[in-house]
């Protein structure tokens, strides 16, 4: 007993037993993988590769036509809008992240609270609100034409310049966010390392803070160019002719194939970018390791800098409320009535009144929560799924499934909206001979795709925080796989998902970019109804529907907000803002 | 019958290396085992092994003449303490020690005395309510004892337990898990890297290092007479010279240091040192406290029974005098009586062992 001799050469190791590798959680994790994956294949992959080959039916030719025409002009001009989107709110989001995280200023508080008020713009009320505001017969031309004398046409932001401003506006949040993240992530302790080795506060910036915010700019570059990318809301109020406003022309017009090819291209320059923001993100490694000393605020000194610091964050916060502030107040317009006033001249409760006692006018909004109630189901359940089987799968293979998720997120609305109806339009065996357009699914089955990405982050990142040992215990203590998913994981998980998946119900709700493309005429959804109204002067209906989207997503915003604070049932160790803060920016990138 | 078997387990993950090689042992019905190495010896494997966490590459695994092998987790009736404790953050202390007994399907009223019970031995009577984000680390590993024990598991497996707390407390819990488990007498697997946490706890003890098992043994026994090398240093401070056998005498043999001198070392029956032969390598493994010195006459051969050695530094600890050697290539250790004649820095000396508490170990 006292002497176990030390084995001399390793034994050749037995292979009886090999099967056992796999555990019974193990088997349950790869058997609930195979539905998951067929749901993924027939809705996301196969759609898109119908498209692809719709594209080729003409031979190739007509990617001939796309490179001669007006395809080749447009694609150069949503790329050009995009990396000029880019400069323009990278600029505008980083100042506002280090105005905020490290200056002390009368007013401070107040901007922190507005400057992700654009987060709760809809897509296409949103771009509207900004052409009454800043277009030629928009209020703020009008009004310096009055005070000043200047004409109206020479202020406005009309086609180019008004996306522009509605890109420059909607989309700096993720600089905002992913920036502000990064500088309250890097503690003062290395910010003060540096400088106690000598460094000026200017040579500390060049070598210690930018190289750290580095991932924090490029994942809000990357993000931005995306969501430019698929912007399609201000290119059709502006009338530009983007990549997707083309799209759309060729769909309309018949042109099947073109329409198909142009998407192509489309989804091939997005899934290119996630492809490249995956890899950024999975890369970088600079994470703080230190104990986390508070940054101290910078407090603003001095009479005339602090009169200016509250003017200048005054202006700012009107700027950014001047959306929302709109929408209200056209709400209450009376149809019809505002022509070349400078602000509506009458006002009513009527247009409010209408929408819940006409049946007509509440159907759209029966229809866009329906569907979109519908859509969040289904994302809950395969995306807190496909998160719990990612996260326990052992092996390779689980990267795929990620990106299967994934996709949807990367591709203009436009395009799932064109990848739905080519799928769907007649039986094949890829569809399982489902024919959808027309039908009443066609458009849960359009925000489940766009919006599911959303509920499967929000699931993953609630489901790294759980701490696997705490699955095991379950295990250990006599539940089953299923039961310690349905007793321990899933209750964990769930005030993540339950932001997750409120954040997807409201985008639904909001959608307009993919329902413009596919919307059956029995079931027109609230976001087309707006512009239909809007089309035929119902202006005080358009906008008063478009403030009840405003409101839902405020509603929204603020519940998930209360959800997602690390309350009681977290552990404590929380992972690095990072998780959050890319939980949000998914929240809102498939808006534009 | 609550004992745990493992047959020629071994545990292979990508690669060739095995995390854990051809590993036999038993533990006994109503036993404190302990799986003691440092980290990464294959310990906690091992025990998630015996858990159904991991599933061997090859062997056989019984709880009694029960071949658990391929029985998942949940079906193997384990109460596991595991190192971060492992609570349910959604569920109140009671909650967490109830668990296992919802999944036994135990009646309400029994489950609730049975969880006050659990409760009252670990010492958190009147906690049932708190919240597990409410209680100290030293709380939150009790609620984690009382979890794992008020199923009255077959087996109670403890993966570094006290790890997370600090010095003080992990003696006072140690002191009490030990209690708890003997008034139980429930078969127990406790995995430490911590050799003194494993003496003061265990009937038996494993000894790993690289997926290997070196020696399985009482406390004292391990201490004494350790089987190889790596056990002689691991546990307790050692010394250990590498040799080989010059002879065997009736009872006791005689080692030629790779370094010229010889040492002696007895022959204990059922050891190696009954088992060598001439030319044999081994290595002797002589304790510091072992060790005595004396003065080196200049002209004086180094005598049979000792080795010469250089003294680097010593150091008065108040009970007794350490003394670090340098001999050849190696340093050794001695720990010897307060004498007011220490040996200067720099002196050469001669270090006698006791031949008697010299010990035989594989190199």
């Amino acid at each position: 007993m006292t002497l176990t001799a030390k084995p001399q050469a390793a034994a050749v190791p037995r292979r009886r037993r090999s099967r056992l590798q796999l555990t019974a959680s193990d088997r349950f994790v790869y058997a609930l993988s195979i539905p998951l994956v067929l749901i993924l294949l027939i809705y996301i992959v196969f759609p898109m590769i119908a498209t692809v080959v719709t594209s080729m039916e003409g031979g190739g030719a007509v990617y001939q036509d796309f490179l001669g025409g007006n395809s080749r002009r447009a694609l150069f001009l949503s790329v050009g809008i995009s990396l000029a989107s880019v400069l323009t709110s990278g600029v505008l989001g980083t100042a506002l992240a280090v105005l905020l995280t490290r200056f002390s200023f009368a007013g401070r508080s107040v901007l922190k609270v507005f400057a992700l008020l654009p987060l709760a713009l809809p897509p296409l009320i949103g771009a509207m609100s900004f052409y009454y505001l800043y277009g030629t017969s928009g209020i703020i031309p009008r009004l310096l034409e009055e005070v000043i004398g200047i004409p109206a046409s020479t202020t406005s932001f009309d086609g180019l310049a008004g996306v522009m401003l509605v890109h420059t506006l909607t989309m700096y949040p993720y600089f905002y966010l992913s920036v502000s993240a990064g500088l309250s992530g890097s503690d003062a302790s290395l910010e003060e390392a540096a400088m106690n080795l000598g460094a000026s506060r200017a040579t500390m910036w060049r070598t210690v803070l930018l190289p750290m915010l580095t991932p924090a700019l490029v994942s809000g570059a990357l993000l931005t160019f995306m969501v430019s990318m698929a912007s399609f809301t201000a290119p059709q109020f502006y009338n530009v002719n983007t990549l997707t406003m083309r799209i759309v022309a060729a769909r309309t017009s018949g042109a099947y194939d073109l329409a198909a090819a142009q998407s192509t291209v489309l989804s091939v320059v997005s899934i290119l970018f996630l492809l490249l923001m995956r890899w950024y993100q999975n890369r970088r490694l600079t994470r703080s390791m230190s104990k986390g000393t508070p940054q101290a605020l910078k407090v603003v000194q001095g009479v005339l800098p602090q009169i200016g610091a509250a003017l200048g964050s005054a202006v700012i916060v009107a700027i950014l409320v001047a959306p929302v502030a709109s929408i209200l107040l056209l709400a209450f317009t009376v149809n019809g009535t505002w022509t070349t006033q400078i602000l509506p001249p009458e006002y009513t409760l009527q247009n409010f009144i209408d929408i819940f006692t006409e049946p007509r006018s509440l159907r759209p909004i029966l229809v866009s929560s329906q569907m979109s109630a519908v859509a969040m189901a289904a994302s809950i359940v395969v995306g807190v799924l496909t998160a719990w089987v990612i996260a326990r799968w052992k092996g390779k293979g689980a990267g795929i499934l990620d990106l299967m998720i994934m996709l949807p997120w990367a591709l203009p609305g436009t395009v799932v909206g064109v990848n739905i109806v080519t799928a769907f339009a007649s039986p094949t065996p890829f569809n399982l001979g489902q024919v959808l357009i027309g039908s009443l699914w066609i458009l849960p089955l359009a925000y489940f795709i766009r919006f599911v990405p959303l509920v499967f982050r929000n699931a993953a990142a609630s489901l790294a925080q759980i701490d696997p040992s705490v699955e095991e215990a379950a295990q250990n203590l006599g539940a089953g796989p299923f039961r310690t998913l349905r007793t321990i994981t899933l209750p964990l998980m769930a005030r993540g998902v339950i932001a997750g998946a409120l954040l997807a119900f409201v985008q639904g709700f909001g959608e307009y970019v993919a329902s413009v493309v596919i919307y059956p005429a029995r079931y027109v959804p609230l976001s087309v109804e707006i512009y239909n109204r809007q089309y035929s002067n119902d202006l005080g209906s358009a906008f008063a529907y478009g403030s009840l989207q405003v409101l839902a997503i405020l509603i929204v915003l603020i519940v998930s907000e209360l959800l997602e604070k690390p309350g009681r049932f977290r552990r404590r160790r929380r992972p690095a803002g990072a998780d959050t803060t890319a939980a949000t920016t998914t929240a809102a990138a498939p808006a534009a | 019958m609550n004992s745990v078997d493992l047959e020629s387990i071994t545990k292979i993950y990508g690669g060739t290396t095995p995390s854990v090689d051809d590993v036999s042992l038993t533990v006994g019905d109503g036993e404190f085992f302990t799986l003691l190495g440092p980290s990464g010896c294959g310990k906690s494997t091992t025990l998630r092994m015996i858990a159904g966490f991991i599933s061997p590459t090859s062997g056989t695994i019984r709880f009694g003449d029960r071949d658990v092998t391929s029985l998942p987790p949940h079906k193997r009736d384990t109460g596991m303490v595991f190192q971060n404790y492992a609570l349910f953050p959604h569920m109140d202390v009671a909650g967490n020690v109830a668990y296992g007994l919802s999944m036994r399907r135990v009646g309400k009223e029994e489950k609730r005395t049975r969880v006050a019970k659990a409760l009252e031995i670990v010492g958190l009577d009147g906690y049932a309510d708190r919240r597990i984000d409410q209680l100290s680390g030293g709380q939150q590993q009790r609620v984690a004892l009382a979890r794992a024990l008020v199923i009255e598991p077959s087996v109670l497996l403890l993966d570094e337990p006290l790890s997370n707390l600090d010095a003080k407390l992990r003696e006072e819990t140690r002191a009490q898990i030990r209690q708890i488990q003997q008034r139980a007498s429930t078969t127990s697997v406790y995995v430490t890297h911590d050799q003194s946490e494993a003496m003061a706890m265990s009937d038996r003890i494993a000894v790993m290092s690289a997926g290997v098992l070196h020696q399985v043994g009482a406390p004292r026994e391990i201490y004494r007479r350790p089987a190889t090398s790596f056990v002689a240093r691991f546990i307790g401070r050692s010394n250990v010279l590498e040799g080989a056998i010059e002879g065997v005498e009736s009872s006791r043999l005689a080692v030629r240091l790779d370094g010229g001198e010889a040492l002696f070392a007895p022959i204990v029956n059922g050891t190696l040192s009954s088992e060598v032969v001439k030319g044999d390598r081994v290595a002797l493994s002589l304790r510091p406290e072992t060790l005595r010195i004396d003065p080196l006459e200049d002209t004086a051969e180094v005598p049979v029974g000792a080795i010469r050695a250089t003294v680097r530094m010593s150091e008065f600890t108040g009970s007794s005098c350490v003394v670090w050697l340098r001999y050849g290539e190696q340093d050794l250790l001695a720990t010897i009586p307060d004498t007011d004649d220490l040996p200067q820095d720099g002196e050469d000396v001669l270090l006698r062992p006791d031949i008697e508490r010299t010990w035989v170990v594989a190199p």
